[in-house]
């Protein structure tokens, strides 16, 4: 094939395909997450533990419907607690950060009948999406323990309420989001600081 | 080393075998506008389009193991992972309702010739990206947005005959890269 024959075949080429897309800014940051997160993740170091096992509360191994349901009974929580809802005793408090300024924070009380009540505020993370919610997770010496799921309103907020064990120490906290009825694993969205 | 040196192939035995951050990130440079470009071509949507494409760096991620150098390039590996996110995307999107398919003759593309061109337009946007700036401005400005180079010439401030040394030194560079890649042979 001479050079003006090679030139004439990649100029059809670069005419027949359509011209690419603009990749969103911020792209880089979630694929990173996506592909890296979970390691990232794993390499905190976990600063206590005070039993070797805890039991997982697989929310996310649940079936679709419930999981439907966590996220609506959470959808339903961000419209009934708000920012003025029950006064709250927060003991500690810990912060996560995501990509485009997603952020959280999450209170915890003081431990009562074995429990120990958990507050976690979101703030920029939009939507899941249909099919879709997030999920938070807690490091917990080599276990991954689900804490919560929930979605966040149009406006990326969200506050929900849960509870952990009272005898349970963490080490790294963060989200995922979570296709229902898939598996587990999906990209992290926001951890600790 | 610097990843940055490395061909797609060292890059992703890096990623798959050191797990290499750096080595993914350079993969990402190198094929984002590619990727998007063909899960946005298949989803027609850029809210799925993201989702598919992260998932697709995260599929490249968990699954560089599974690449193999004698079963084809590292793009057509790459290409394959970000069409299987596109379809996956696209399946789960739409619900398939038995009985309601229209009984007529389907006259457009056979499936194969366009996944043939899917593959073409995506070695290409891999290709031309991987071309210097100023030789992949003078392409873009041309084939994308339809500019003579008379016209790319005034819109840069530059003499025409470096316009057209630029790109004919660009359409030689894609010649390679597109031979490389099994595109042009």
């Amino acid at each position: 094939m001479s050079a003006n024959d090679e030139f004439e075949r990649v100029e059809q080429l670069l005419r027949s395909a359509p011209a690419p897309a603009a990749v969103p800014s911020g792209m880089l940051d979630v694929a990173r997450e996506a592909a890296l997160g979970g390691r990232e993740a794993q390499r905190r170091t976990v600063v206590s533990v005070a039993r070797p096992r805890v039991p997982r509360l697989r929310l996310g191994r649940l079936t679709a419907g419930v999981a439907v349901m966590a996220a609506a009974a959470a959808a339903a929580l961000v419209i009934g607690v708000g920012g003025n809802g029950t006064p709250f005793d927060a003991q500690t408090t810990i912060a996560l950060a995501g990509p485009n300024e997603a952020s959280a924070t999450v209170d915890f009380g003081a431990a009562k009948q074995g429990t120990r009540p958990m507050l976690v505020k979101i703030h920029n993370l939009r939507p899941a999406g249909p099919g879709w919610y997030y999920e938070m997770w807690f490091r917990v010496s080599n276990d991954e323990v689900s804490a919560v799921t929930f979605n966040t309103s149009s406006s990326g907020d969200a506050t929900v309420r849960s509870a952990i064990s009272a005898d349970m120490h963490w080490g790294t906290c963060w989200v995922t989001r979570e296709k229902v009825g898939g598996p587990d694993g999906g990209p992290v969205v926001l951890r600790s600081t | 080393m610097d990843p940055g040196g490395l061909s797609d192939e060292q890059l992703l035995e890096q990623v798959a075998v050191a797990r290499d951050g750096e080595a993914f990130e350079v993969l990402y440079r190198r094929y984002s506008r590619a990727i998007y470009s063909l899960v946005q071509r298949v989803l027609r949507d850029h809210s799925a389009a993201d989702d598919a494409s992260q998932e697709a760096f995260a599929a490249v991620w968990r699954a560089a193991r599974s690449y193999r150098r004698e079963r084809g390039t590292a793009s057509a590996w790459l290409f394959a992972i970000a069409r299987n996110a596109a379809v996956d995307a696209a399946r789960a999107r739409v619900p398939l309702v038995v009985g309601e398919a229209p009984d007529v003759p389907d006259h457009g593309p056979l499936p194969e010739a366009m996944a043939i061109a899917e593959m073409e337009a995506f070695e290409v946007h891999v290709a031309v990206d991987s071309l210097p700036d100023r030789e992949r401005e003078v392409i873009e400005l041309a084939y994308y947005s339809g500019l003579s180079q008379t016209e790319i010439a005034d819109r840069l401030s530059l003499p025409l005959g470096t316009v057209k040394t630029r790109t004919r030194s660009a359409l030689a560079r894609l010649a390679g890269v597109l031979e490389e890649a099994g595109v042009t042979r």
